[in-house]
């Protein structure tokens, strides 16, 4: 899970453009990573691209950090 | 073979500053320059009807050239906000307000963003078929008409225009031709943009992923197709519905930022007018003898086209 939660942060970082993401900011809202909704849109389909996984609107308030992010995934990939 | 002789557009002088909606959607410079790359979105005035943007942007191509009203004999406007309540067409109408002669052909394209692509590819073949020598072929599509001012979603993007693309057979005008389109469809998903209620809604999250995966794919088959790299296109001027999505898909498809035009800043994204109103910047240029349009939108569809100096 640990190395999932580094995966999704590298993601975040290149799809939204944002500095290094450190273990102590898995728990922090993207939003106050400065990422809007057009960046959590991009980083959405990435995720998507890259697991193989969907992400229906009405799941996207809920994943609202790196670690729901990974717990997301890691429940539904094969 | 007809081409393109010729383009003109009419953007309205009126317009909304998307800096003076900053507290009221919680946005800030950054997200309006960055990401929208939309200013203001221009707003056509009270009274005004779409035939009326196509009559200015037909004055405006007679500044620019000898377009002689009297010797058009194919008239084509592509909206989805006609005039009245779309009967007549607003062919009919701009037709009546031109005094264009009776021998002309008129008829309107309902289709959005996608529509200048797919209509140029209807019109250059219909007047082929038929012998026709001087076509006209409008876009007007003034969402002002159907968005609702609290819709973030909506009312940051879009703005009000018109264009006026001149059609004539090579030799006889034509400085353009297209030499190959592609076409698509997903009417499964045709929700995503939507105008049901008598106010635009946009799911823009679905109309996002759309875009971002299907107009690369389509893109990259027409450039095979034609056996065209990137290096050798000189411009690919993509539908303008945000900054955001132009970037998204320049960077998908690894193009030269140089090589992705945007215009949004001035008057936002114009639905079927956007592409001919870059085209209208580029035409002229000499340096430039291949291009690639892509539209993508409404429908959902998507279609793109290669341009090449006649």
């Amino acid at each position: 899970m640990d190395s999932l939660k580094s995966e999704v942060a590298k993601l975040v970082e290149q799809t939204c453009k944002v500095p290094p993401i450190g273990p102590n900011d898995y728990s922090k809202l993207l939003k106050a990573m400065g990422i809007d909704s057009l960046d959590a849109a991009s980083l959405f389909l990435a995720v998507m691209e890259r697991y193989a996984v969907e992400v229906p609107d009405e799941q996207i308030e809920h994943l609202n950090s790196i670690d729901s992010i990974a717990a997301y995934i890691e429940a539904r990939r094969t | 073979m007809i081409g393109i002789a010729q383009l003109a557009s009419y953007i309205p002088e009126g317009f909304e500053s998307n800096f003076d909606k900053k507290t009221r959607f919680g946005i800030d410079d950054a997200f309006i320059r960055d990401k929208l790359g939309i200013d203001r979105v221009s707003r056509m005035a009270a009274g005004d009807e779409p035939s009326d943007l196509c009559v200015r942007a037909f004055r405006a191509l007679q500044q620019k050239c000898q377009a002689d009203i009297g010797k058009v004999d194919c008239l084509v406007v592509c909206t989805q906000n006609p005039d009245g309540n779309g009967i007549p067409h607003t062919s009919a109408v701009v037709h009546g307000k031109l005094a264009a002669q009776d021998a002309c052909a008129a008829f309107d394209i309902g289709l959005g963003c996608s529509g200048y692509v797919s209509a140029l590819s209807i019109v250059t073949a219909f007047m082929a078929a038929n012998g026709l020598k001087n076509g006209l072929l409008f876009t007007a599509d003034p969402y002002s008409r159907i968005i609702d001012p609290s819709d973030k979603n909506t009312v940051l993007l879009f703005g009000d225009g018109a264009t006026v693309t001149l059609l004539q057979p090579v030799g006889a005008g034509a400085q353009w031709v297209p030499t190959k389109f592609l076409f698509g469809t997903r009417g499964a998903q045709g929700d995503a943009i939507n105008n049901r209620s008598g106010q635009l809604q946009m799911n823009g999250r679905a109309v996002f992923n759309f875009s971002a995966t299907i107009v690369p794919t389509q893109i990259r088959a027409l450039l095979e197709g034609e056996n065209l790299t990137v290096d050798k296109v000189d411009r690919f001027l993509l539908h303008q519905g945000s900054k955001f999505i132009i970037d998204t898909l320049a960077a998908r498809l690894g193009l030269p930022p140089e090589k992705v035009p945007n215009n949004l800043a001035a008057h936002g994204n114009t639905v079927s007018s956007s592409i001919p109103l870059l085209l209208e910047q580029v035409v002229s240029d000499a340096g430039i003898q291949t291009l690639v349009l892509s539209g993508f939108g409404v429908g959902l569809s998507w279609a793109s086209a290669v341009l090449k100096r006649a």
